[in-house]
């Protein structure tokens, strides 16, 4: 165990293993879903702040989508699977 | 001011002052949903953005007539095709892919999600069913009713094909829309008063979202292969 580098360097992309890209959690623009419950549920499952919770709505609205978590595999199949139980439309893909 | 009709109760909980008509209808939407997702279960996981796969032959009939159910919710309404088509595009909704260009993995996610997915909708449905009535529920409660609010909005707003362009209107609207339209304005008061109990937020967790890795609106397609909104015009 390590302890970790208080600024992180950007990895040469070469240098970097396929399966070390973390996995990121998207949410998806969709027609139906209230502006006002997307933010409220980007808050009670992830704990963000009501004031980037709301950032993330916007994005969502506006850009189409938005990234509102990211990490390991398992983790972010968790994370999808609490949007999806939150009837959000949310997938996941690996960066990188 | 108005009163909140949801409001938080002294030691806990919350008190719902609602009109009887409105309970009626909260009792009653939710076994209708909840028979679709019933058959739903007793189906095998199907291929990933196959439409309305996984629910074939004469589950297929089953399901759908019962979301044209809830479609005709309060008017007649003639029994087609169409209507079938449309009721498991519905009900996609509820179990949207996680992979959406990986086959594999996407089998492997629904294969292992799918039970508790239907279960949670299920659940939260049979609550709100059952406190329909009721002047006093607790939190886990409030919560389920919000899960079913929104579980319901999703399906009758599929349904109705709900857009961008051509959001709800109660003006002028059919028997269906005016429920939507309430549900909508039901499901925002549920979000204020439960906004009001959430914990705080976990220090650092805002700092944990990844930058943005597409910048800009995208030129993408959504999830299922359709255009943005604005990529229609």
């Amino acid at each position: 165990m390590t302890l970790a580098p208080s600024e992180v360097e950007r990895p040469v992309e070469a240098e970097v293993p396929e399966a070390d890209f973390p996995w990121l959690v998207v949410v998806w623009n969709d027609p139906i879903n209230l502006m006002s419950y997307v933010t409220f549920v980007f808050q009670k499952l992830f704990g963000y702040s009501k004031e980037k919770a709301h950032r993330l709505m916007l994005d969502v609205h506006f850009k189409g989508r938005a990234v509102v978590t990211s990490g390991p595999r398992e983790r972010a199949e968790l994370d999808v699977a609490r949007l999806h139980q939150h009837g959000l439309w949310a997938t996941m893909e690996q960066s990188g | 001011m108005l009163r909140r009709r949801i409001s938080p109760a002294r030691g806990g909980g919350y008190t719902v002052r609602l009109p009887a008509g409105e309970r009626e209808l909260l009792e009653s939407l939710p076994e209708q949903l909840d028979e679709v997702l019933a058959a739903v279960e007793n189906l095998s996981a199907g291929q990933p953005g196959d439409e309305g796969a996984g629910v074939a032959g004469d589950d297929d009939r089953a399901a759908g007539g019962t979301v044209s159910d809830l479609r005709n919710t309060s008017s007649a309404g003639a029994e087609s095709g169409a209507d079938d088509a449309s009721a498991l595009r519905s009900l996609r909704r509820l179990f949207p892919p996680a992979y959406s260009t990986d086959e594999d993995a996407q089998r492997n996610y629904e294969s292992v999600t799918r039970t508790e997915l239907s279960a949670h909708h299920r659940r939260a449905l049979a609550t709100l069913s059952r406190t329909a009535r009721a002047t006093s529920i607790d939190d886990e409660e409030l919560n389920e009713w919000l899960t079913a609010v929104n579980d319901l909005r999703l399906v009758l707003g599929t349904v109705l094909g709900v857009t961008e362009e051509q959001p709800a209107s109660a003006t002028g609207a059919s028997s269906q829309m005016v429920v939507y339209v309430y549900l909508s304005q039901l499901e925002a008061e549920l979000v204020d008063v439960l906004e009001l109990s959430l914990p705080e937020p976990v220090p650092g967790a805002d700092d944990q979202v990844p930058e943005d890795p597409w910048g800009e609106p995208l030129g993408g397609l959504r999830w299922d292969g359709t255009p943005l909104p604005w990529d229609d015009v």
